[in-house]
C-alpha cells in the first residue's frame, strides 16, 4: 500500500515537474516569438509603405502616358512631327515620288 | 555503450476517433535500439472532456502530458516538442502527428537510419500516407489501423530496406526523427505559418541550406491517417490537401523548391521503391498467411481477419485464353502484372508455393487447366458456374 502511495506520489511530482518545465519552455519561446513577429512587423510596415510609394509613381506615370496616347494628343503630335518631315521630303525626294507618296498616304 | 535518447513528441488536437490508438501505439515501441520517452502535447483541445480522457491514457501508459492554455497552432505546439528534446538533453526527438499507428519497430529503425551519416538532418517514416513519397494502398484504414497489420507492414519494410535512407527533397512531420544537434544549427519551426501546413517543408528546406541531408527512412513503417484533425479544426476545407497561403510563402522563399521536386519525380525513385515495397509486403504476407487463388471475377474481394491471407487474381484472355493478368493484393496493397498464362502460373508457383484455395469462376479449359496448374494434388479446385459476378 506504501510502495503504491509513493509510486503515485513520484508520478503526480514528476507530471508536475514536466508542467513547469513546460511552461517555461512555452513561455520563453512565446516571448521571442513574440520579439520576432514585432520586427517582422515594422520591417513589413517599412516594406508596405515603400511599395504603396511605388505603386503611386508607377500610376502617376501610366495616367501621363495614356494621356500622351489619347485620340487628341495624336492629332497634336501628328501636327507638331508633320512640318519638319515635309522640308525634309522636299529636300531629298524627287516630285514624281512626292506625288506618289501624298496619293497613297491620302 | 550509451544508449540514445528519443523524445517522442505527439501533438495533439482533439481525435477521439484516433488518439487512443496512437498512444496505445507508442506505448508498445520497441526500445532496443534507443531509450524513449513520449510527451503529448495536446494543444489546448476544445471537446469537452476529451484533455482530460487523454491525460488519464497518458498517465496508464507512463507518457508525459501537457496542455497548453491557449491554443498555439500546429508549429508552435511542434516547437514546444523540440525545445523540450533540446532542454532535456535527448539525442533524437520524433515530431508526431496523433493520428498514427507505429510500427513496433519503427523508432528503433528510424535512429538505426540516422546514426549512418552525421549528415542527416532528418528522417521521415514511410507510409501510405505521406505525400509525394505515399506507399499506394487502396484502403489503408480499413487495415493498417490494426497494430498487429501494421506491425507487419513494417518488418516486411525493415527486411527488405533495412537502414537504407533515400534523399527527398521535403521532410514530413507526420512521423519525422530529427538529431537534436541538427535543431540547434536550423532552430524550430517558423511560427509564420499560423495554424499549420509547410512549417515542415520551410524547415526542410533550412537545413538543406544549412548542409544537412533530408532522407525517407523506407525501412521505418508508420501508418498515416492524415488530416483528421486539421479538418476538423478547419484548417483545411474538405477536399484540400494545403493551405494556399503557406505554399506562396514556401515560393517566395524557395524559388527552386518546386524544381527540385521535379527532378525528384524525374528520376523515378518512388515507383522503383514502391514496388519493391509492395513485393516485399505482399511476399511476407503470402509466406505467413498463404493465398487463395482466383481465376475471374470473385464476388467480392476477401476482407477481415479470417483472410489476412494474399488474394490473387487471375483473368485470362486473348487467343485461346492463353494471356493473364494477375493481381495480387493484401491489406489494401495491389501489385499487378500481364503476361502468357503458362508463365503466370509458374511464376505464382514459384513466388508463392501451394495456394489454400482456389476459385474458379470463368468456365472454360483454359481456366481448369490454369486452376490444376496451380493446385496440382494440394488443393482443391472450387468451380463456381454463374454469370460474372463484377461487370
Amino acid at each position: 500500500m506504501t510502495q503504491t502511495t509513493d509510486t503515485t506520489a513520484e508520478s503526480e511530482s514528476s507530471a508536475a515537474t514536466a508542467t513547469v518545465t513546460l511552461d517555461r519552455l512555452s513561455l520563453e519561446q512565446a516571448l521571442i516569438d513574440v520579439e520576432v513577429a514585432n520586427a517582422r512587423v515594422i520591417d513589413l510596415t517599412a516594406r508596405l509603405s515603400e511599395s504603396h510609394l511605388e505603386t503611386q509613381q508607377l500610376r502617376q506615370q501610366v495616367l501621363e502616358l495614356s494621356t500622351l496616347s489619347s485620340p487628341t494628343s495624336a492629332n497634336s503630335l501628328r501636327a507638331l512631327v508633320a512640318g519638319p518631315i515635309k522640308a525634309i521630303a522636299r529636300r531629298v525626294l524627287p516630285l514624281s515620288v512626292r506625288t506618289r507618296l501624298r496619293s497613297a498616304l491620302g | 555503450m550509451i544508449r540514445p535518447r528519443v523524445l517522442l513528441a505527439l501533438t495533439v488536437y482533439n481525435g477521439r476517433a484516433v488518439v487512443p490508438a496512437a498512444l496505445t501505439s507508442v506505448a508498445a515501441l520497441s526500445q532496443a535500439v534507443a531509450d524513449i520517452d513520449v510527451l503529448v502535447l495536446d494543444d489546448c483541445s476544445p471537446e469537452p472532456g476529451f484533455s482530460d480522457d487523454v491525460e488519464r491514457q497518458c498517465r496508464t501508459l507512463g507518457h508525459k502530458y501537457y496542455r497548453s492554455p491557449r491554443n498555439l497552432g500546429i508549429p508552435r505546439n511542434v516547437n514546444l516538442g523540440l525545445l523540450a528534446a533540446l532542454d532535456g538533453g535527448y539525442d533524437y526527438v520524433i515530431v508526431s502527428n496523433s493520428d498514427v499507428i507505429y510500427s513496433e519497430m519503427a523508432v528503433d529503425q528510424l535512429v538505426l537510419i540516422a546514426q549512418t551519416d552525421s549528415r542527416i538532418g532528418s528522417v521521415t517514416a514511410w507510409s501510405t500516407n505521406v505525400s509525394i513519397y505515399s506507399i499506394p494502398n487502396a484502403a489503408p484504414n480499413d487495415h493498417l489501423t490494426d497494430q498487429s497489420i501494421t506491425n507487419e507492414v513494417g518488418a516486411a519494410l525493415r527486411n527488405t530496406f533495412g537502414t537504407g535512407a533515400v534523399d527527398i527533397p521535403a521532410g514530413i512531420s507526420f512521423a519525422m526523427l530529427i538529431p537534436t544537434p541538427v535543431l540547434r544549427v536550423v532552430g524550430v519551426m517558423d511560427p509564420v505559418f499560423g495554424r499549420g501546413y509547410c512549417e515542415e517543408t520551410d524547415w526542410s528546406r533550412r537545413s538543406v541550406e544549412a548542409g544537412f541531408r533530408l532522407t525517407l527512412g523506407v525501412g521505418a513503417f508508420v501508418y498515416h491517417a492524415g488530416g483528421g484533425s486539421t479538418e476538423a479544426a478547419g484548417l483545411l476545407q474538405p477536399g484540400q490537401t494545403t493551405v494556399a497561403g503557406n505554399e506562396q510563402i514556401i515560393d517566395m522563399r524557395y524559388p527552386d523548391f518546386r524544381t527540385v521536386v521535379g527532378k525528384f519525380f524525374e528520376a523515378g525513385t518512388m515507383p522503383e521503391l514502391n514496388q519493391r515495397a509492395l513485393e516485399a509486403i505482399i511476399g511476407q504476407a503470402s509466406e505467413e498467411h498463404g493465398y487463395r487463388l482466383a481465376i475471374g471475377l470473385r464476388p467480392e474481394r476477401p476482407t477481415g481477419e479470417a483472410d489476412r491471407a494474399v488474394a490473387i487474381d487471375v483473368t485470362l484472355h486473348g487467343p485461346h485464353n492463353s494471356l493473364a493478368n494477375v493481381t495480387t493484393s493484401v491489406f489494401g496493397f495491389t501489385s499487378t502484372f500481364s503476361t502468357s498464362a503458362d508463365a503466370a502460373a509458374e511464376m505464382i508457383r514459384t513466388a508463392h508455393g501451394m495456394p489454400l484455395a482456389v476459385d474458379v469462376y470463368d468456365i472454360g479449359v483454359a481456366a481448369e487447366q490454369f486452376a490444376h496448374a496451380i493446385a496440382g494434388d494440394g488443393a482443391t479446385v472450387n468451380s463456381h458456374r454463374n454469370y460474372p459476378a463484377r461487370v
